[in-house]
């Protein structure tokens, strides 16, 4: 028998040898015990790393970046009301939402956006087993409790509160009416910047509170600002075709409004907004 | 900066200059819109690669500030294999600038380690939890734990590898087999 393999072990898990070299590797595997249980810690080590999930940015954190004068190009706009112009709807699957209750900002806490487009994959990525878990179950009394601790209700519109996950600095919560389910985020201590929604929002009025539209990833999105805390809405699930007809559609069609706006209400209602 | 010949063969780079006006978004992204569009994956990379969160944030700003001052070379094609690369080179820049002595000098891999499985032919898949596993990342040396993260995590090629640290592919292959032989040290002790 040859010397072992050594490093051409690796090189043959990652699929970088030549046939002939590929073949050469595997005929000495097969006459050699070691080297077939080095392949197989080998695999297991590319396994630990190929599999590690990916890692989220701070919420907000690439929104302060943009927005330090010692790292930008230039200062960002202040309003951006009525830009629907700009970003064509159609290329988008749905809306976002935004209601940005108005409160005392204070400086020494994060602003900003909030990562939007991280809480909705937070939201599509949590389990289906918590997502579709049936209305008239509901939540256990622990979550039941832990919602309540946050400020958030056990029912939101016609949606009943589903679960409760600790992601520390934001809390998710689910609610479901049995066939759709939205996830309620809380950024604790946290200030939404309203000078930094996308260019496109288009703000609206929920019981006398500015709503900002703004066009976005596949689930509709509410904020609020409520207290020290923000309040994000994600959902409910996958818009149904017909709805992203374009700037026309989400300037004056009452269908995507309507879709929200249920929770919506139900949620500024819930917050001592309604 | 210099891009070494030989990567992913493409031909024309053009560099990134403060003026993007004038440069076709489509062939030179603009660092907002990496941060908008390839933003987790940037972060994604850099923490592996530092192991922690403040590192990790440093980092992405040292590559949005590369990007933004055309210190970075564009590679059009690969926008992913091409942050990696702007991500591992300011990485390794930090590393080197920290310390005073010369590269880590790693000792050879201990014969034990070869055929330390009892039964050769068991496919036994060890659990480990991604922060036991990142911590033994992070433990690794910089340019051991470097091609690793761009072959397992980013998922370029030897070559691609090569081309991005600028070391001879057998080096790679190599650093990538001593790098795995050591990380399962740590995991599996």
């Amino acid at each position: 028998m040859n010397a072992h393999l050594d490093d051409v072990i690796s090189a043959y898990a990652d699929g970088e040898l030549t046939g002939d070299e590929a073949a050469t590797a595997e005929a000495h595997l097969t006459a050699c015990p070691s080297c077939r249980a080095e392949l197989s810690a080998t695999r297991q080590a590319k396994a630990w790393l190929s599999d590690l999930p990916e890692v989220m940015p701070p919420f907000g954190f690439y929104e302060r970046m943009l927005l330090d004068p010692s790292a930008t190009p230039r200062g960002r706009r202040a309003r951006l009301s009525i830009r629907v112009g700009a970003i064509s709807l159609a290329a988008t699957a749905s809306i976002w939402l935004a209601v940005v209750g108005m409160s005392g900002l204070d400086a020494n806490r994060p602003s900003g956006l909030p990562a939007l487009n991280s809480l909705v994959s937070l939201h599509q990525r949590t389990p289906p087993a918590d997502r579709e878990r049936p209305s008239d179950q509901g939540a256990d009394a622990a979550q039941a409790q832990r919602a309540a601790s946050l400020g958030l209700p056990a029912v939101i519109g016609g949606y009943q509160l589903a679960t409760v996950v600790d992601r520390g600095d934001e809390q998710q919560a689910t609610y479901t009416d049995g066939a759709k389910t939205m996830s309620v985020f809380v950024l604790l201590r946290y200030d939404i910047a309203e000078s930094l929604l996308p260019l496109g929002s288009v703000e609206r009025d929920f019981a006398g509170h500015p709503v900002w539209i703004v066009p976005g990833e596949p689930n509709p999105l509410i904020l609020a600002q409520v207290g020290v805390n923000a309040i994000v809405l994600v959902g409910p699930d996958p818009v149904a075709p017909g709805m992203t007809e374009g700037v026309e559609a989400a300037s004056s069609s009452r269908s995507i409004l309507d879709r929200v706006q249920g929770a919506g209400e139900g949620l500024l209602e819930a917050f001592g907004f309604g | 900066v210099t891009d070494p010949s030989g990567g992913r063969g493409q031909p024309g780079h053009g560099d990134i200059h403060g003026d993007q006006g004038d440069v076709p978004t489509d062939r030179v992204p603009t660092w907002e819109e990496v941060a908008r569009d390839h933003g987790r994956f940037l972060y994604t990379v850099a923490y592996r690669l530092t192991g922690n969160h403040d590192d990790a944030q440093d980092l992405v700003q040292e590559v949005l500030l590369r990007v933004r001052r055309g210190l970075a070379t564009f590679t059009p094609g690969s926008l992913e294999g091409w942050l990696s690369r702007i991500t591992t080179n300011a990485f390794l820049d930090d590393v080197r600038k920290r310390r005073r002595r010369p590269l880590e000098v790693v000792p050879d891999l201990p014969e034990a380690l070869v055929g330390v499985d009892a039964d050769p032919d068991a496919a036994l898949a060890v659990e480990r939890l991604p922060d036991e596993i990142q911590d033994a990342l992070r433990a690794l040396p910089p340019d051991f734990r470097a091609p690793l993260v761009l072959c397992d995590v980013v998922g370029l090629d030897y070559a691609e590898i090569a081309s991005t640290l600028d070391i001879p592919p057998g080096t790679v292959r190599s650093r990538i087999h001593r790098g795995r032989a050591l990380l399962r040290k740590a995991l599996t002790a």
